[in-house]
């Protein structure tokens, strides 16, 4: 095992790949020598050269288009979206484009691209970079979408998209680039669709997507102090998702909370409770709560920002409710 | 005084009419000339005058509902302004002085809670306490609940707080051991119980002793219990014959109109009735973790004991004291009961 960084495990996924498939080919804005404003993808182009990686204009749907038509003809492109907010204007390369080609050519064509970008808030950059967006693309079929929480997902994950000859969303929470964490030395795949137990636990489930991993495991630690076992639940791909992890961990716990850096409103957090109360119903001893980000743009604030976002004491604060059997009123 | 509205007799041939709705609520003032409701027969629409000044201390039928000419339909409480309180609810006087019911009460209680203004009562004397779904519970603890054959109502009833949760069932549905059993007794005489069945027996008016017992054992409860649903008491008789009643809230309805009802409903606390018989005491195997209170008459005396079986776990000491104290001052003082 060794101890990369979450920025690390990205670049190392992707030259281990470019180096044992010559199609992989890498492109997005600022790739090359600037290695993005991140800096994730530096010292890639000095080694695969600006054949495979390349510069593009700024050009969302521009390079997009070009990674699909690429794909569909024989490469296997990883595209670079510098803010997920840009998704916006890519929706009908991604969604109507790549997600949909296998299916229309009757199986003749397939797309295998992986679609890296960021999500996630408090790193002061307001409305238009602040966003994070999966809901928006888990909700098309025919495309995967990845959240990878730490470095260990983050490669692993990124791998396994890469090998995937469907279209694959991966969102990387653009504030866990420097955290770190331990990963095999050796070759390291995570299954697409397989969610992990990060932490076991009785007495209520927590669900958390991304960087709420994290949130969720230090309200089980809050929790845990006071004599409340919290399971945290990392569903590692939101499509297609791990419903069966998910609901094993309800059926055991009878309580579950939905964590989420999306917006709460039609988020994945719905989705997710809506699955265990459906399937999960006579299990459930409290109701299904969901925290996402406030239903409100962004805003630049750092004071105001940072309240938009579940906490992990407000994660613990609705755990105590859930388990104490209070009268539950979702705000 | 208590104004009786009935259902006006409007045509030769009417022999009923129809509530199309009425204009007051209970617990509403109103003039004698008012309208308080509208009828229909089969030849017109009326409107009715309440026909006294006071609080409308009771609606007996619902808009809607079809009522033969001459039954009651509401009652007013003409000297209620005197006791009308803030917000207008009405305090109607429960008893004629003595400490005996009105053998001709036949209204629903009138106890000074305050009433709902904005409720009608039902017509008669249909009792739904709790629907099947009335009560607040998880779904896993209904699952549960279903599972073990626990009745979530009994839970409710024995003071369990909405919503109830899978903890509540399991706690409820584990065995109760001999261990866990509390018992509580105490002696009371029964010489009050006793006047006062006579005394209404002087005045023509039979009180039913079992209903009394039952009466007693719910306002007990639910004062021990500070219960505001309905408490329903299972009353078993144990002598040569055994017979079981239920009665639903009898502490509310009036020692006369105490009845037993016929639907096998969750009880509350369960009391054995063994003063006719030559039996101490008596206690059923297997164990149901519902309070009981045994009723037994010592040799030659007047004094009654009273054994009250319970677990701490549903029913804590200081609940236990309270209520057997109650039940036993009641027997004692029934006016404290009436009263």
């Amino acid at each position: 095992m060794k101890e990369i960084t979450f920025s690390n495990a990205v670049n190392e996924a992707i030259a281990e790949e470019m180096r044992r498939d010559p199609r992989v080919i890498l492109l997005g804005e600022d790739v090359a020598e600037a290695g993005t404003p991140f800096k994730i993808l530096s010292g890639l182009v000095e080694e695969f050269g600006t054949d495979r990686v390349v510069d593009t204009p700024i050009s969302e749907p521009g390079f997009t288009g070009i990674a699909v038509g690429a794909a569909m003809t024989g490469l296997r492109p990883v595209v670079d979206l510098m803010f997920g907010d840009f998704l916006f204007l890519i929706m009908d390369q991604l969604c109507n484009q790549a997600a949909k080609t296998h299916y229309m050519s009757g199986g003749k064509l397939n797309v295998p691209m992986v679609l890296r970008t960021n999500m996630g808030a408090t790193r002061r950059s307001a409305a238009q970079h602040s966003q994070s967006l999966h809901a928006l693309v888990a909700h098309i079929p025919g495309l995967k979408v990845c959240m990878p929480a730490t470095a260990y997902e983050a490669k692993g994950l990124l791998k396994s998209a890469i090998r995937d000859d469907n279209p694959v969303v991966v969102f990387e929470d653009k504030m866990s680039y420097q955290e770190k964490a331990q990963i095999p030395e050796t070759e390291h795949l995570i299954p697409l669709g397989k969610a992990c137990v990060v932490r076991e636990g009785t007495d209520i489930t927590l669900v958390g997507t991304s960087s709420m991993v994290q949130a969720a495991a230090a309200a089980a630690d809050l929790l845990s102090d006071e004599g409340i076992s919290a399971e945290v639940i990392d569903p590692r791909t939101i499509a297609p998702l791990d419903e069966e992890t998910i609901l094993a961990s309800v059926r055991k716990t009878s309580r579950a909370i939905v964590i989420d850096e999306g917006h709460r409103n039609c988020g994945i957090t719905a989705e997710i409770a809506a699955r265990i109360a459906e399937n999960a119903f006579y299990y459930l001893d409290a109701p299904v709560q969901r925290l996402g980000a406030m239903d409100v743009p962004v805003p630049f604030s750092p004071a105001l920002e940072d309240l938009t976002v579940p906490t992990p004491e407000l994660i613990a604060d609705c755990a105590r409710k859930a388990a104490k059997g209070e009268l539950f009123r979702a705000p | 005084m208590r104004h009786e509205v009935i259902m006006p007799k409007l045509g030769m041939a009417q022999d009923s009419g129809v509530i199309l709705s009425w204009l007051k609520s209970a617990g509403d003032k109103v003039e004698a000339d008012e309208i308080l409701m509208e009828i229909e027969t089969d030849k017109a629409t009326v409107e009715v005058e309440a026909g006294a000044s006071g609080i409308v201390a009771a609606l007996r039928a619902e808009a809607g509902a079809e009522i033969a000419v001459g039954e009651i339909v509401a009652f007013i409480e003409t000297d209620a302004d005197s006791h009308a309180v803030e917000g207008g609810e009405a305090t109607g006087p429960l008893a004629e002085p003595g400490g005996l019911p009105r053998a001709d009460e036949d209204a629903p209680a009138t106890k000074s809670e305050p009433r709902p203004r904005e409720t009608p009562l039902p017509p008669a004397k249909k009792d739904v306490p709790h629907a099947p779904g009335g009560v607040l519970a998880s779904p896993k603890a209904r699952y549960l609940a279903k599972a073990s054959g626990i009745d979530l109502r009994r839970l409710v009833r024995s003071g369990v707080p909405e919503p109830i949760h899978a903890a509540d069932v399991r706690s409820a549905a584990k065995p109760t051991t001999v261990s866990d059993e509390a018992v509580l007794a105490a002696a009371a005489s029964e010489a009050g119980l006793n006047a006062m069945l006579e005394l209404a027996s002087d005045d023509g008016v039979e009180i039913e002793r079992s209903a009394a017992l039952a009466a007693f054992a719910a306002a007990a409860f639910r004062s021990a219990k500070g219960i505001d649903g309905i408490v329903s008491v299972e009353l078993v008789a144990v002598g040569l014959d055994v017979s079981r009643r239920h009665f639903s809230d009898p502490d509310r309805a009036g020692l006369l109109k105490a009845a037993a009802s016929s639907t096998a409903e969750a009880a509350s606390v369960v009391v054995y009735d063994l003063t006719g018989t030559r039996f101490d005491d008596y206690r059923p195997g297997g164990q149901s973790g519902i309070p009981s209170l045994t009723v037994s008459r010592s040799l030659g005396g007047d004094a009654l004991h009273l054994r009250l079986r319970f677990t701490e776990r549903d029913m804590p000491l200081r609940s236990a004291t309270a209520f057997l104290d109650g039940f036993a001052s009641r027997l004692e003082n029934p006016v404290r009961h009436i009263l």
